[in-house]
C-alpha cells in the first residue's frame, strides 16, 4: 500500500505578476521516486522549490492553493519553516559545497539540529558519507577543503550533507545536469538506493533519466501539469498529445 | 599618415600617465626620506624611542614615540568600534532589508562618504565637545570624541565594502544552507561571511588605513597633547595631527621641519603595509 | 510537523527587528549629522555672505574668496587629474603591467596629509611655487589620480572581450580600439568618477593647509601662483584659531560646502544610474 506524504492541491505560484505554476494537483508517495519532467521554463523547478519553501527567499514570490505535508498545509502561519526544511531536504543543480572542510560541511547540518557530542558527530558524518557512496574516496582526508573535490564528488557531498540530518523527503533539482556522464551514472545509482529510506522527488529535463530511475513521472508544460502516471505507463503510452510531442523530441 | 600620428600621440599620452604614477610613488618615498634625513642624522633613534615631543623648545626634543603609539591606538580602537557595527548593518542590508530599504540606506551612506572630514569634526566639536566639561570631564577634546567622529567618517567605506563582499557570494550557497533548515542570520554569518572572508578582512584593513591617515578629525577632536592617553577622556595627538598643525609654523629646513617629514615617512610605511595586506587579501579572494 | 515549533520563526523575527533598529539608529544619526552641518548656517546666508570678504576679524562680511578659491582649486585639479586618470585607467586595463597596478594601489592608500608634505616639498619649495593654487592643484590631482584610474580600470575590465575582438577583426589598431570604441562606451563612468572626485577635492583640508591655503587673503588670487582661501580650510582656521566669535562664519561656510558636496554627488549618482 502506498501512502501519500505530500499532496499538492490547486497550487499556483507567481513571480510578481508572472504565473509560473498553474493549478497543480499532485500526490507524492512514500519511498518512491517521483520525477517532474518537462522542457526549460515549464515551472518544474518552481514547483519543487515550493515544497520546501525555499522560494520564500525570493522577494516577489507568491502562492495560492495548498501543499500538504502529512496532511498539514506547509504555508500555514504557525508552521516553523526551518523545521520543515529539515524534514524535507534539497539537493541543487549546481554542487554547493560550503567553504569548509569535508567534515565541517556535514557537521554543519548536524550542529544545526543540536548534535554537539564529538563522537556522535564523527559517527553520523561517517554514516552520511557512506550512504552517499563517498566515504571510501575521502575517508583519509576529511579535513581537506570541500572545494577541492571534483564536481561529482561535491554533489555527493551535498547529498551526504542532506541525508545526515535524516529528512523524510529529499528534493533533487536537476542534480546531474552540471555533471559528466560517469558522475551522473553514479548519482542516479545513489538516488535509487536512497529511495529505500527516503521519499524522493526529482526534477529533470532528461527523459532518459526519468525512465531510468523514477517510479512515477509528472509531465509539466508551460506551468501546468499535463499528465502524470506510473513511469512505465506514461513513457510508453502517453495519453496527452503534448506529452507525446515532448517524448518524441518535437518540443523541449 | 594621420592615423600614425594619432596612434603615436595616444601611446605617448598613455606612457606619460604611467610614468606619472610610478614617478609619484617613487617621488613621495624619495622626498620623505630626503627631507627626514636631517632629523634622522641629528636626532637618531630618539625619534621613535623617546616620547618627549617638544619641538619648539630650545633645544628642541623630537621624540615621537607617543605620536606613533597614538596613531596606532586610534587606528585599532577606531577599527574595533566601526567594523562590527558596519558588519551588522551590512548583514541587515544584505539579507533582511527590502529592496527599497537597502537602496535608501545605501544612498544615505554614500552621501555620508562625501562629507568633508572638516565638517564632521566641526559638528562634533560644536555640539558634542561641550558635553564633556558639563559632566565634569576635564578635556573637551579627547580620544573618545575623536573616536566618535572617526566612527561616522569610516562607517561608509566599512559598510559598503562589507556589503559588496556579502552580495558577491552566489545565492546557491545561501540557499543550500537554508535548505538544511538554518536560520538566515546563521547562514549569513557562518556561510556567506566565510565564503567572502578575504573581502571582509579587506574591508577591515582599508578601514584601518583610512583611520591612520585621517588628519582633521583627530586634530580638531583629539585635543593637542603629544602624550599617550591613559583613558578615553584624555586628549592626544597623532602623527597626522602633528604634521598638519605644526608644519605651517615650522621653520623651513629646521630639525622640526625634518622631523615632521619623518612622521610622514612613518605614516607612508604604515599605509603601504596596509595596502600590501589588502592586495594579498584580494588575490586570495580571487582564487 | 508534529511538533509545531514557533520559536525559530520568532527568533528570526527578533533578529530582523534588532538589526533593523541598529540600521535605523545609525541612519538617523547620519541624517542628524547632515542637518546639524547644514541647517544652523543657513541663517547666515545673504548676498553679503556670498560676495564679500571676511571683515573685522571674522565677525562680519562674507566668504566669497573661500568659495572662489575652492572652485578654482577644484577645477584646476580635475583638469589635470581627469585626463591623466583616464589614461592611467586605460593603461591598467589594456596593458597588463602588474607593477603599475601595484604602484597605483599603494598610492591610493597614502594619507592625504602625506600628499600635502610631498606637495610642499616638491612643488612649493623645490619648484618654487610657494603657497599657490598650482601647488595645491598638482598635489590634489595626484591624490585623486588613483581613484579615477581605478574606477576607469574596473569599468573597462567589465567590457566583454568580444567587443574588442570584433573591433580588431575590422582592422583597428589597439590605440584605436581603445580610444574610439572603449573609452566612449564608458563615458558615464568617467563622468561619475569625475564628480565624485570633485566632491572629494572640494572637501580636502590637510594637503591644502600645507600647499595652497592661507588663513586670510587680502585680495583675490591673481594667478595660479597666488595663494587662496578655500571653504574647508576656512572652517578649519576659524575653528582652530578663532573662538566662538567666528563660529557663525564657520557654520555658514559649512552649509555652503555641504550644499556643494551634495550637489556634486547627486550629479555623480545621476550619471551612475544612466550607465548601461
Amino acid at each position: 500500500m502506498t501512502d501519500t506524504v505530500i499532496e499538492i492541491r490547486n497550487f499556483n505560484a507567481y513571480y510578481g505578476e508572472k504565473i509560473a505554476v498553474k493549478d497543480a494537483n499532485l500526490k507524492i508517495q512514500k519511498n518512491k521516486i517521483t520525477a517532474i519532467m518537462g522542457p526549460s521554463g515549464c515551472g518544474k523547478s518552481t514547483l519543487l522549490r515550493s515544497i520546501n519553501r525555499i522560494n520564500d527567499l525570493i522577494p516577489e514570490f507568491k502562492v495560492q492553493g495548498e501543499i500538504l505535508f502529512h496532511d498539514k498545509s506547509i504555508y500555514d502561519p504557525d508552521v516553523d519553516v526551518y523545521t520543515l526544511r529539515r524534514r524535507i531536504g534539497m539537493v541543487f543543480q549546481k554542487p554547493t559545497p560550503f567553504p569548509m572542510s569535508i567534515f565541517e560541511n556535514i557537521a554543519y547540518g548536524l550542529k544545526l539540529i543540536g548534535v554537539t557530542d564529538k563522537k556522535e558527530l564523527k559517527e553520523r558524518v561517517r554514516n552520511a558519507l557512506e550512504m552517499a557512496a563517498l566515504w571510501d574516496e575521502v575517508k583519509d582526508d576529511l579535513e581537506k577543503s570541500a572545494l577541492k573535490l571534483s564536481g561529482g564528488q561535491q554533489q555527493r557531498l551535498c547529498i551526504a550533507r542532506t541525508i545526515a540530518i535524516e529528512p523524510e523527503v529529499i528534493l533533487f533539482d536537476e542534480p546531474t545536469s552540471a555533471l559528466d556522464p560517469v558522475a551522473t551514472q553514479k548519482i542516479e545509482a545513489l538516488i535509487e538506493e536512497l529511495a529505500e529510506k527516503f521519499t524522493i522527488v526529482i526534477v529533470t529535463h532528461n527523459i532518459g533519466q526519468a525512465s531510468r530511475i523514477s517510479d512515477y513521472v509528472v509531465f509539466m508544460y508551460r506551468g501546468e501539469i499535463i499528465e502524470q502516471n506510473a513511469t512505465s505507463k506514461l513513457l510508453t503510452n502517453p495519453e496527452n498529445e503534448i506529452t507525446q510531442q515532448f517524448l518524441s523530441g518535437k518540443i523541449g | 599618415m594621420r592615423r600614425e600620428i594619432k596612434d603615436k600621440t595616444r601611446k605617448a599620452l598613455m606612457a606619460i600617465s604611467s610614468v606619472t604614477a610610478i614617478a609619484a610613488l617613487f617621488g613621495i618615498y624619495y622626498y620623505l626620506v630626503k627631507e627626514s634625513l636631517p632629523a634622522i642624522r641629528s636626532v637618531g633613534a630618539e625619534l621613535f624611542l623617546s616620547d618627549q615631543w617638544y619641538p619648539v623648545w630650545e633645544p628642541g626634543e623630537y621624540g615621537m614615540r607617543a605620536l606613533i603609539i597614538n596613531s596606532l591606538i586610534v587606528t585599532v580602537l577606531g577599527t574595533l568600534f566601526v567594523v562590527p557595527v558596519a558588519y551588522f548593518i551590512a548583514i541587515y542590508l544584505h539579507g533582511f532589508a527590502s529592496k527599497r530599504e537597502k537602496s535608501i540606506v545605501r544612498r544615505l551612506i554614500e552621501y555620508l562618504s562625501g562629507i568633508p572630514s572638516v565638517i564632521i569634526a566641526f559638528v562634533f566639536l560644536t555640539y558634542v565637545s561641550p558635553i564633556f566639561p558639563a559632566i565634569g570631564i576635564y578635556s573637551p577634546q579627547n580620544l573618545l570624541l575623536a573616536l566618535i567622529g572617526l566612527f561616522f567618517l569610516t562607517i561608509p567605506i566599512s559598510t559598503v565594502l562589507i556589503l559588496e563582499s556579502l552580495d558577491s557570494v552566489p545565492r546557491e550557497l545561501e540557499e543550500a544552507s537554508a535548505a538544511l533548515g538554518a536560520l538566515p542570520l546563521k547562514t549569513y554569518m557562518k556561510i556567506t561571511t566565510k565564503a567572502t572572508l578575504p573581502g571582509v578582512m579587506n574591508a577591515v584593513v582599508l578601514t584601518a588605513n583610512r583611520i591612520v591617515g585621517e588628519t582633521i578629525v583627530v586634530l580638531l577632536l583629539g585635543g593637542g597633547a603629544a602624550m599617550v592617553p591613559t583613558k578615553l577622556t584624555d586628549p592626544f595627538k597623532t602623527l597626522t595631527a602633528a604634521i598638519a598643525s605644526e608644519m605651517p609654523e615650522a621653520a623651513k629646513f629646521s630639525i622640526h621641519y625634518s622631523a615632521l617629514f619623518f612622521a610622514g615617512l612613518v605614516l607612508v610605511i604604515f599605509s603601504t603595509i596596509f595596502e600590501l595586506t589588502s592586495v594579498m587579501l584580494i588575490r586570495r579572494s580571487q582564487r | 510537523m508534529r511538533k509545531i515549533d514557533k520559536s525559530r520563526v520568532a527568533e528570526n523575527r527578533k533578529t530582523r527587528i534588532a538589526l533593523r533598529i541598529l540600521t535605523y539608529l545609525i541612519s538617523s544619526l547620519i541624517v542628524a549629522l547632515f542637518l546639524l552641518a547644514f541647517v544652523p548656517g543657513l541663517k547666515y546666508w545673504s548676498w553679503e555672505f556670498f560676495t564679500q570678504f571676511p571683515k573685522e576679524r571674522m565677525t562680519s562680511g562674507g566668504i566669497f574668496p573661500a568659495i572662489l578659491g575652492s572652485v578654482l582649486l577644484t577645477v584646476t585639479s580635475l583638469a589635470i587629474a581627469i585626463p591623466l586618470g583616464v589614461l592611467l585607467g586605460i593603461v591598467l586595463s589594456e596593458y597588463n603591467l602588474t607593477y603599475i597596478k601595484f604602484a597605483v594601489t599603494i598610492l591610493s592608500g597614502i594619507p592625504s596629509v602625506v600628499y600635502g608634505l610631498f606637495g610642499l616639498g616638491l612643488f612649493c619649495i623645490t619648484m618654487n611655487m610657494r603657497t599657490s593654487i598650482l601647488a595645491g592643484a598638482l598635489t590634489l590631482s595626484l591624490m585623486v589620480l588613483p581613484v579615477i584610474s581605478s574606477s576607469v580600470y574596473e569599468v573597462m575590465q567589465a567590457i566583454p572581450r568580444e567587443l574588442r575582438e570584433a573591433a580588431y577583426a575590422l582592422g583597428a589598431r589597439k590605440s584605436e580600439v581603445i580610444f574610439e570604441m572603449l573609452v566612449p562606451s564608458v563615458r558615464n563612468t568617467i563622468l561619475t568618477v569625475s564628480f565624485v572626485s570633485a566632491g572629494r577635492v572640494i572637501g580636502e583640508t590637510a594637503p591644502l593647509i600645507l600647499t595652497a591655503a592661507v588663513f586670510y587673503a587680502t585680495e583675490l588670487p591673481q594667478s595660479l601662483l597666488s595663494p587662496v582661501m578655500t571653504m574647508p580650510t576656512h572652517i578649519y582656521f576659524l575653528t582652530a584659531a578663532y573662538g566662538s566669535s567666528a563660529r557663525w562664519m564657520a557654520e555658514g561656510t559649512a552649509s555652503v560646502l555641504i550644499l556643494f558636496v551634495i550637489l556634486v554627488y547627486t550629479i555623480a549618482f545621476m550619471f551612475r544610474r544612466e550607465k548601461k
